[in-house]
């Protein structure tokens, strides 16, 4: 039977400062799931997110708005927004140790639609030093332009390992 | 994610109406978890859109809806927004929007014991929006209709408006 949640494309790096993932996008799909589940880190912080435009160039211009509500074990919730920004921040938290990885899932609507803004919905688990750190977390790219790939970075140092795998629903 | 997703039913919106229904009569039973998918939805005027869900085909307005979520946005503290007994989902799956350039609601719905005579039918949801006002804006939480009997769909209204333009697309999580 045919399904309607269709792999894309996947992409890995080790010590990187960032991953792209390259031409994911495209006419064929107007959402599309991203799925994390491993990373490792040189600094304990959030992961970014922003997006490559048609000719494949990270787009970096101060065009991203994101809001998202932390949900900690060890601590109260927290609520981080801020708009004008060169990524969608807070996507995701990992600690530095080999076995604080992540699980991140992320919706990403509309990217290749040269006449809308792209927009994502994301939800991670984490863990850090302190504790279980997980989030609820919206973003938006506020350009109308195609988008043809993402590239998921780090707040402050690198990935030592990490892997995104990119699923289209159709 | 485990399993696949089996679309069901789709709905794309290119002119003007007030209210969208996904399954009815498309509807298929033999899933347990569905899943609705709403991207790019824009209305003709400034509209706060609701859900109901639909039995038999035809929208069950009983106030016997209950929800609770978190207000996602970038202009000011996170809300907490929460009701029962209404006669519909009010508010909470998508933002004011309209026509202004970036004003766009977008959403994943999951719906679950839908087919269940003998249990409630429940809903969780999220949503990315720019409203009408330019703020980034979603909620995030679940809800429920409390009473037991099988529904077999789900209608958006505009909520006094109409979409203009927007596509639902109805899935069934196959195991």
């Amino acid at each position: 039977m045919a399904t309607n949640l269709e792999f894309i494309k996947s992409a890995s790096g080790t010590s990187v400062t960032s991953l792209s993932v390259t031409d994911c996008f495209s006419a064929d799909y107007d959402v599309y799931y991203v799925s994390i589940t491993k990373t490792d880190v040189t600094v304990q912080t959030y992961s970014y997110v922003r997006f490559l435009d048609s000719g494949g160039s990270v787009i970096s211009a101060s065009e991203y708005d994101y809001a998202e509500l932390g949900l900690l074990s060890y601590g109260s919730f927290g609520e981080n927004k801020n708009t004008g920004l060169t990524a969608i921040q807070h996507i995701d938290l990992s600690g530095t140790s080999t076995a604080q990885g992540i699980g991140n899932s992320l919706y990403i609507f509309n990217p290749y639609d040269s006449s809308s803004y792209t927009f994502t919905a994301g939800q991670y688990s984490g863990h850090s030093s302190s504790g279980m750190a997980g989030g609820k977390n919206i973003g938006v790219h506020k350009s109308a332009e195609t988008i043809t790939g993402l590239n998921y970075l780090r707040g402050s140092g690198n990935f030592d390992s990490v892997t995104v795998n990119v699923f289209g629903v159709k | 994610m485990a399993g696949s997703l089996i679309k069901i039913d789709e709905e794309i919106v290119t002119s003007a109406v007030a209210s969208v229904t996904l399954g009815g009569a498309n509807w298929d039973s033999s899933y347990d978890v569905y899943m609705v998918k709403i991207n790019n939805l824009k209305c003709d005027v400034i509209a706060s859109p609701y859900a109901r869900f639909t039995v038999s085909g035809t929208p069950d307005t009983s106030a016997n809806y209950d929800w609770a979520d978190k207000v996602l946005r970038t202009d000011t503290t996170f809300g907490d927004v929460s009701n029962t007994n209404q006669t519909n989902f009010t508010e909470i799956f998508l933002s004011t929007v309209d026509t202004v350039t970036g004003s766009a609601g977008n959403a994943i719905h999951y719906l679950y014991n839908m087919n269940n005579s003998s249990e409630y039918s429940f809903i969780s949801f999220e949503e990315t929006t720019r409203r009408h006002s330019g703020v980034l804006f979603g909620h995030q939480g679940g809800g429920v209709h409390t009473v037991a009997q099988a529904c077999d769909g789900i209608q958006y209204v505009a909520n006094g408006q109409n979409f203009s333009s927007g596509t639902f697309t109805l899935y069934g999580l196959k195991k």
